[in-house]
């Protein structure tokens, strides 16, 4: 089994367009007839996985329908007696997130959970609750099934909350007999982007030719580079500037990174997510074609034989 | 007046709305510091001609063991605190793992014996320094060549003062670095030079603006969560309605006073209706989008969330930014919109009472009137959208 995770450094490059426009083409290699449907007898191509959890916008391009329903349960908060409470400060001292300034009350978004503050309170008014910091959700969606998330607002854990989503749609995968995780990953190169990077077989690098979106790309296939995960490039909206269009290609060229492929900036890409399609299926021909090309060459440079 | 400069999504113009309305306040001899606080992909430097002044580490302090002073298999009591699996027990000793560790300090505090020291875990780097901005700006060509050989030789240039964080590659905690990057103190000498003033405008003001990473997890929470303002940038698509509220129910929950600021305006206008096939698609209406072309103004009156600025689609502003150049005179309509923002804040910063509260009594009812002009001020009355319970609870 594979699995190839979609990431970008800069926010805004297609990250999930692509994604969606991947999982499209793979439904249609599989089941070239077009009858076979999602739940059909065929095996899934891929599972999807949306890891950008904490502003996931696949399933708006998707439509799941949510088979399961899990609660996100990670770390613990702290809670303070108003009642015990002295006001001593010896918590505010020894927080050192800044989450226990005005005792008893407590920043949530704030804390870590560390339980530095219950282990010194001399009234033992600090208890630390279970902390419910979102969902996620196992479902059903024209390509084949999804597991994806939502982070609860200002909730922390996000990285824990895409291991369990990588995990639980690996673990799919495996049952259905599916060769390929899709992941959709988070901009940065931090927490998320580190759960979702690690232990995954290829990464394809969605950018755009812009300073910016190089110089994060820089960055992120620094992060590829560290976590030994094999990288490919895919251009977005190349026509936006045909010199920086020029030094991506170069920068590409430079490192050994493939380039599988140039998109134009093209209204297609807008047009289908207010449809709610995938690039594939809002233009088959044009767009679709690219796409085909750079799933067969993610296909190419990723065999099976490689998952452990 | 902290201004901060976020969205939910990625890509939606952050870096760009907050460099170049840095830029325009400095010109207008405002005093400006800008925070890039998105760490993980710091790009606010590309676009000024920042002489750098100040790099410093920022560390996060993890435990190291003194195995002398370790108790072993008897104690385990920092094994058994640390949440975050940074220590373990394994054969005859406990084991740290720097990587994991959140730099909580617990460990130590349970120790009995004093055997937990600590070294410190690179986090990443802050970088300090200065721009210079051309007091003409918005008048003339802001190509990067002229930029640089304009601003930085120019002494009576108005200055704005830069700070951004890089998160060091493979590092998972930015938020360390995010709190040691976010509050820069504006410039303090006073620019009385060649400063044009705008018509209304009652002296400097002091603007310290940060950019802020995308998302509304952990990483923005601590980049917003003690600003004066939260300006919302969002595009008009399905992808930037849907963040747009998430970010929104952020800065609800938060009680952070906040207004939209919607970038390329105009770029999806009859995508809904036209080009979609709106008649089969329920999803992009379930997505929250409007039949209409603009998904985000609508939502945003329908919410009662104030629209500060509205910056239309340009494609020669696009090609400005791709290159880290300013956009300002890219196209005569994105230097009006631009224009507008700034002195929209310019009177809400100027009507402050305090050096630091514009915010007091004004509320966002005030707000919303500024920023929809005929049409009746709608009062945001959902909870958290007053100023009045803001928190303030951070040390820094």
């Amino acid at each position: 089994m594979r699995q190839i995770v979609v990431i970008s450094g800069k926010g805004g490059t297609g990250k999930t367009s692509v994604t969606a426009a991947l999982a499209a083409v793979a439904r249609e290699s599989a089941a070239p007839a077009g009858g076979a449907r999602a739940g059909g007898t065929h095996p899934p191509a891929l599972v999807l996985a949306d890891c950008d959890v904490d502003a996931s916008d696949l399933h708006l391009l998707l439509a799941p329908v949510v088979r399961e329903r899990h609660d996100f349960h990670s770390g613990v908060l702290a809670r303070i007696d108003a009642a015990l409470c002295t006001r001593c400060g010896s918590c505010t001292a020894a927080c050192r997130y800044g989450a226990l300034d005005a005792p008893p009350r407590v920043a949530r978004e704030m804390c870590e959970g560390c339980g530095a503050c219950a282990h010194l309170c001399p009234e033992g008014a600090v208890a630390l609750d279970e902390r419910h910091c979102g969902e996620w959700y196992v479902s059903d969606t024209r390509f084949g099934p999804m597991v994806h998330a939502a982070l609860g607002i200002g909730e922390e854990n996000s990285g824990k909350l895409v291991s369990t989503v990588r995990t639980l749609a690996r673990e799919i995968a495996e049952a259905l007999g599916a060769d390929t995780v899709l992941v959709d990953g988070s901009p940065g190169v931090g927490c998320p982007v580190i759960a979702s990077l690690a232990g995954a077989d290829t990464a394809l690098l969605v950018t755009e030719p812009t300073v910016s979106a190089l110089h994060d790309l820089e960055r992120v296939h620094a992060l590829t580079l560290h976590f030994g995960v094999r990288a490919a490039v895919l251009l977005n909206k190349a026509d936006i500037h045909v010199g920086m269009a020029r030094r991506i290609e170069a920068f590409c060229a430079e490192h050994a990174l493939p380039l599988l492929g140039s998109l134009p900036h093209s209204p297609v890409f807008m047009g289908a997510q207010f449809a709610g399609l995938s690039v594939p299926e809002f233009a088959p021909h044009a767009e679709g074609a690219l796409f085909r090309e750079v799933w067969n060459s993610l296909r190419a440079m990723t065999p099976t034989a490689t998952g452990d | 007046m902290k201004l901060a400069i976020a969205s939910g999504k990625g890509g939606t113009g952050k870096t760009t709305v907050a460099v170049n309305l840095a830029a325009l306040l400095a010109a207008r001899g405002h005093h400006v510091a800008l925070a890039d606080c998105d760490v993980e992909e710091p790009n606010a430097h590309l676009f000024l001609p920042v002489e750098w002044k100040t790099r410093e580490q920022c560390t996060l302090p993890v435990p190291r063991v003194n195995e002398a002073l370790c108790l072993g298999a008897a104690c385990r009591r920092c094994v058994d605190a640390c949440r975050f699996k940074a220590l373990a027990f394994m054969g005859d000793a406990v084991l740290d793992f720097p990587d994991l560790c959140h730099g909580c300090g617990l460990c130590a505090l349970v120790c009995p014996t004093g055997a937990l020291t600590y070294a410190t875990r690179l986090v990443g780097e802050v970088r300090g320094g200065i721009a210079r901005i051309r007091p003409a700006m918005g008048t003339n060509a802001d190509r990067p060549d002229t930029a640089e050989r304009d601003l930085v030789h120019t002494e009576a240039a108005p200055v704005l003062r830069f700070r951004d964080g890089v998160l060091r590659i493979g590092e998972a905690m930015a938020t360390p670095l995010i709190k040691a990057v976010k509050d820069v103190p504006p410039p303090t000498m006073p620019q009385p030079g060649p400063v044009a003033q705008g018509e209304g405008v009652q002296g400097p003001c002091a603007f310290v603006i940060r950019d802020c990473p995308p998302g509304v997890a952990c990483a923005a929470i601590n980049a917003v969560h003690d600003a004066d303002l939260l300006l919302l940038v969002a595009e008009p698509s399905p992808f930037g309605l849907h963040d747009l509220r998430l970010a929104v129910g952020l800065a609800r929950h938060l009680r952070l006073p906040h207004a939209v600021v919607l970038n390329r305006a105009g770029m999806g206008v009859g995508m809904g209706s036209g080009l979609g096939c709106s008649g089969a698609t329920p999803s992009a209406t379930a997505a929250g989008g409007t039949p209409a072309g603009d998904p985000v103004r609508a939502w945003t009156e329908r919410e009662g969330v104030p629209l500060l600025g509205v910056i239309p689609f340009s494609r020669a502003a696009a090609e400005c930014g791709a290159t880290g150049s300013l956009v300002h005179d890219a196209a005569p309509e994105v230097r009006a919109a631009y224009a507008a923002l700034a002195d929209a804040l310019e009177k809400m910063a100027g009507n402050a009472a305090g050096p630091r509260r514009p915010w007091d009594g004004m509320g966002l009812s005030g707000l919303a009137g500024l920023a929809t002009p005929g049409t009746a001020p709608r009062v945001a009355d959902e909870s958290g959208a007053t100023t009045g319970g803001k928190e303030r609870t951070c040390a820094r």
